[in-house]
């Protein structure tokens, strides 16, 4: 229940978070920090049960019949990244209280759904329901569209990165749905402990789709492109978001189905080579921007991409080791990002080529860039470093065939050399040298610096006394491999070849750090990156092109285009039940009544004037006639609920409808005679397939037995005589709800298609022309009118 | 609007007996003929006839006749109900029967329809209230030539 509460707590906080800030305006970022560490804390006490391998479990059913339930499970895996999220999430709202300026209006906003955020990570990381999960992921991509868009600025980006992920999203309830039809259950811990589902039929199709979930939300390539659009963002999203936590949901799901895919070959390939060739590509961009978001984003893309080969090479050694640099880049990169904002905050820029030498102003920042650099570049005494020989050492010990590991660890080692010299990059250009001209550089509040330096210094805390965490990677690795590696961390292992491939990461990026300038040269002119966001703005407009295409035959102002694909399938369907034996008259017709030639006569009489009336006023109220006629029917059926509710609507209708109608000229315009006939023909033999299709259709069987059961029971089970009644409130009520609920979307419809041109001089006329106009003008507008 | 005595007469006796009736199939709708959806239809009958006898003013200074409140008060009021059914029922809309002193029972549901009916009544206010401004008030009538084909 401590998750739930945890989970639930989370929750509420998000909707405090606004009117926290509006009390006490950024300053309540700290409540948020000391709430999210709290939280931090009280999980991490779970710690030493969850590596013994006691999973702490929630379960609350819903729908038991559908197998939803909320159901939530903190093994050792979700021990680990709950923590990534609660902990550096703090530290976010921390930095967030200097960050954003003092009143500034978007406060309130940005830290609710930060808050929010961080909720539905907690939630993902902790869903033990295969929907839940896919639940909580989509609200991620959510509140990262609104976090991203929040300063109006980002739209394109965001756009892009909200498509490219809950595109991701589809996929991932796509698979998630085909693996609990397949397995027989959505709980999650049985479908992963379930192994047959490993090699079933459907099992490819739900890794591609899992993986499609997992490389758009990390990240991978070729969807890598929407990391960078995201940058547009303020820093502490950027930090959160993109960089520590959301686009390590896909590392998660990598991580999380493992047990069950990791030795499959397609699962296998395709996650090793699509994460290495993500971690080159990232690497190489990194080297030539100058943007130094724009830097960060593609060093975690790279980073992502070598997350994601590590996990598919799938050995106890390799997810161990990802799971210990999960932590490290977590960080390492909340680390860079932060100083980056603060850097942007303080000086102005954060263009490599305005900046240098700001480590004699910024002394305190440029200690926590430079170990969070160093870190990157996985040197001693760091995190990184750790974490990138026990890496090195999983590669060159992949299981599979021999060229695959020394494939790999090639690959590894100059993704390696890449990182080492645009971490080097990164530091140089911005702390050292002489300070840029005409640089002015305010000062900086230690309470902004604190921050970057709390991540640094636990970064590098964590590398001098790594045995700590030996028990969580281990038991990491047991839960998603079976296995216990029994590993045993520790900064210096002897002369063994991973630390002889780190010198030569050293070296390699000592000297392309030494040449920038020709890489940097080199690359400019012959640089062809994947425009992956190019790629993606024309498909997007192609599509929009092609829907507008599909759309123009529904968008014609003349009523009668419409009519046709309703009468041809009218006339299609009338004439296949008239023809076709099995779709034909089944049984004996009902009986007629006396009372129904009446009303047939009379509707003959009203149809015809109908068609006579020369007004539209009339045609409508003889149709109304009409309508009433068809009420009476119903009564002489015994039918009453229906007539009534007949009645009124035709009433209505034909109030609604003289409404609309008093913009258009009182009488009919006449049409030329050959259109006239054309429209006859096509009415009348639309009428008389009609009719036969009525009477060759309804009427013509007894009572069905959930008729029969309802007369019988309904009484008993809800106490309502009204059969009709207790349709609609007790046994179909969830239909009832879904229908009032269209019925307020049409309101709302109603209402914004009509203000839209408003005519009454009420409001501001705002037309699609006008688009896009300042947001406020229109609900001002209904405020006035609603007063 | 064409000003018309009888009309503007017979509305102020008819409204209240009208909505008066509306009311009474609401409440009776869960034993005969009547509940929510009838309910908010005979009550939309209401604005109609007021829209017709004493013109759009009247329906846009209402204080009670605002689409947005009407549905969104209808909408919770319907949720509402389904999550009190979840917890107190143990499943999303379930039902239930109350005793009243004086051997009168009432069905829980009622409150359901309650929601539909605001619902119902808000969509047809929404619908008066907007489409429903008057040709004078400096609408275009469309010429003659732009709807002949």
């Amino acid at each position: 229940m401590i998750l739930l509460a945890v989970l639930g707590g989370t929750f509420a906080l998000s909707a405090i978070a606004p009117l926290l800030v509006r009390a006490f305006d950024r300053e309540a970022a700290w409540a948020l920090a000391a709430a999210l560490a709290g939280a931090t804390g009280i999980l991490a006490g779970y710690g030493p049960a969850v590596v013994r391998g006691d999973a702490v479990v929630a379960h609350v059913a819903w729908v038991p019949g559908a197998d939803l339930a909320l159901s939530l499970r903190m093994d050792a895996l979700a021990f680990l990244f709950a923590l990534i999220v609660l902990g550096i999430g703090a530290v976010v709202m921390a930095y967030s209280a200097r960050y954003f300026a003092a009143g500034a209006a978007q406060t309130g906003r940005t830290l609710g759904l930060l808050v929010f955020f961080a909720a539905s990570m907690l939630g993902l990381v902790l869903a033990d329901n295969a929907l839940l999960l896919f639940v909580f992921w989509e609200l991620t991509s959510v509140s990262s569209f609104f976090l991203i868009g929040g300063r109006g600025e980002g739209q394109a980006g965001a756009t892009r990165a909200l498509l490219t992920t809950s595109a991701g999203g589809l996929a991932l309830l796509a698979g998630m749905v085909l693996l609990g039809i397949d397995g027989g259950t959505f709980a999650l811990s049985s479908l992963l402990a379930d192994q047959t589902l490993a090699t079933s039929p459907l099992a490819p199709a739900v890794i591609v789709l899992l993986l499609l979930a997992a490389f758009t939300k990390s990240a991978q390539l070729p969807f890598h492109f929407w990391l960078p659009g995201a940058m547009v963002a303020p820093t502490p999203i950027s930090t959160y978001l993109h960089a520590a936590t959301m686009v390590k949901a896909g590392i998660y799901l990598l991580f999380r189905m493992t047990p069950l895919y990791g030795d499959v070959a397609l699962w296998r390939s395709s996650v090793i080579a699509v994460g290495l060739a993500t971690a080159l590509v990232g690497a190489v961009v990194a080297l030539v921007k100058t943007d130094l978001k724009a830097l960060l984003a593609y060093g975690t893309v790279s980073q992502l991409g070598f997350l994601t080969a590590l996990i598919g090479i799938g050995s106890p050694l390799a997810v161990a080791a990802a799971a210990v640099h999960t932590l490290a880049h977590a960080l390492f990169k909340a680390t860079l990002f932060m100083s980056v904002g603060v850097i942007d905050h303080e000086v102005g820029t954060r263009d490599l080529d305005e900046l240098g030498g700001l480590r004699r102003a910024m002394p305190g920042l440029a200690a926590a860039g430079g170990l969070a650099a160093l870190s990157m570049a996985g040197l001693p005494p760091l995190l990184g470093f750790v974490s990138k020989e026990e890496a090195l050492a999983a590669f060159i010990e992949a299981p599979g065939p021999e060229w695959l590991g020394i494939v790999a660890t090639g690959l590894v080692v100059a993704v390696s050399i890449g990182t080492f010299a645009y971490s080097a990059r990164y530091y140089w250009r911005t702390f050292e040298g002489p300070q840029a001209p005409g640089l002015t550089v305010n000062r900086a509040p230690a309470t902004f610096v604190a921050a970057p330096l709390a991540t640094a210094i636990t970064g590098a805390a964590i590398g001098v006394s790594v045995p700590v965490l030996n028990p969580v990677e281990n038991a990491v690795a047991l839960v998603t491999t079976g296995t216990d590696p029994g590993l045993a961390l520790a900064l210096w292992h002897g002369w063994t070849l991973p630390l002889v491939l780190s010198g030569v990461v050293v070296a390699g990026g000592l000297a392309l750090f030494a040449l920038r300038d020709r890489v940097e040269g080199w690359q400019r002119r012959f640089a062809t990156p994947l425009r992956g966001d190019r790629a993606f703005d024309g498909a997007y407009d192609a599509l929009l092109a092609a829907g507008k295409h599909v759309g123009a035959s529904a968008s014609s102002s003349v009523p009668a285009v419409y009519l046709v694909p309703v009468l041809a399938v009218l006339g299609t369907l009338g004439a296949g039940a008239v023809v076709w034996d099995e779709l034909g008259p089944q049984g004996a017709p009902a009986p007629s009544l006396g009372p129904d030639w009446v009303i047939i006569g009379l509707l003959v009489v009203s149809v015809v004037g109908v068609v006579q009336a020369r007004s539209r006023i009339g045609a409508v109220a003889t149709l109304g006639f009409t309508g009433y006629l068809v009420a009476a029917w119903f009564v002489v059926l015994g039918a009453p609920d229906l007539a009534l509710t007949q009645l009124l609507v035709e009433t209505l209708t034909v109030a609604v409808v003289v409404l609309a109608f008093r913009r258009l000229p009182s009488a009919f315009t006449f049409a030329r005679p050959s259109r006239r006939v054309t429209s006859a023909v096509v009415a009348v033999i639309a009428g008389v397939l009609t009719a036969v299709a009525t009477y060759a259709l309804a009427g013509r069987r007894g009572l069905s037995d959930v008729g029969a059961w309802y007369l019988s029971e309904a009484q008993a089970e809800t106490g309502g005589a009204n059969i009709v009644n207790t349709i609609l409130v007790d046994f179909r009520a969830l239909d009832t709800l879904g229908e009032i609920t269209v019925l307020a979307v049409a309101a709302g419809g109603i209402y914004a298609l009509l203000r839209l041109g408003d005519p009454t001089g009420l409001g501001p006329r705002w037309t699609v022309e006008d688009h896009p106009a300042p947001r406020a003008t229109p609900t001002e507008a209904n405020r006035k009118l609603q007063r | 609007m064409r000003d018309s005595l009888i009309l503007r007469t017979g509305s102020r006796g008819l409204a209240p007996i009208m909505l008066g009736v509306s009311l009474y199939l609401l409440v009776r709708g869960h034993d005969a003929v009547g509940g929510g959806f009838i309910g908010g239809l005979s009550a939309g009958a209401v604005v109609v006839l007021l829209y017709f006898s004493r013109g759009h003013e009247r329906i846009l200074s209402s204080r009670l006749l605002r689409y947005a409140p009407l549905v969104a008060s209808g909408l919770l009021l319907a949720v509402t109900y389904g999550i009190a059914g979840l917890v107190l029922g143990g499943s999303f809309l379930a039902g239930a029967k109350f005793e009243l002193p004086g051997g009168l029972e009432v069905a829980a549901s009622l409150i359901f329809d309650v929601g539909v009916y605001l619902v119902v009544l808000g969509l047809i206010v929404g619908i008066m209230r907007h489409l429903g401004h008057t040709g004078d008030e400096g609408v275009t009538r469309l010429p003659e030539r732009a709807v002949r084909r």
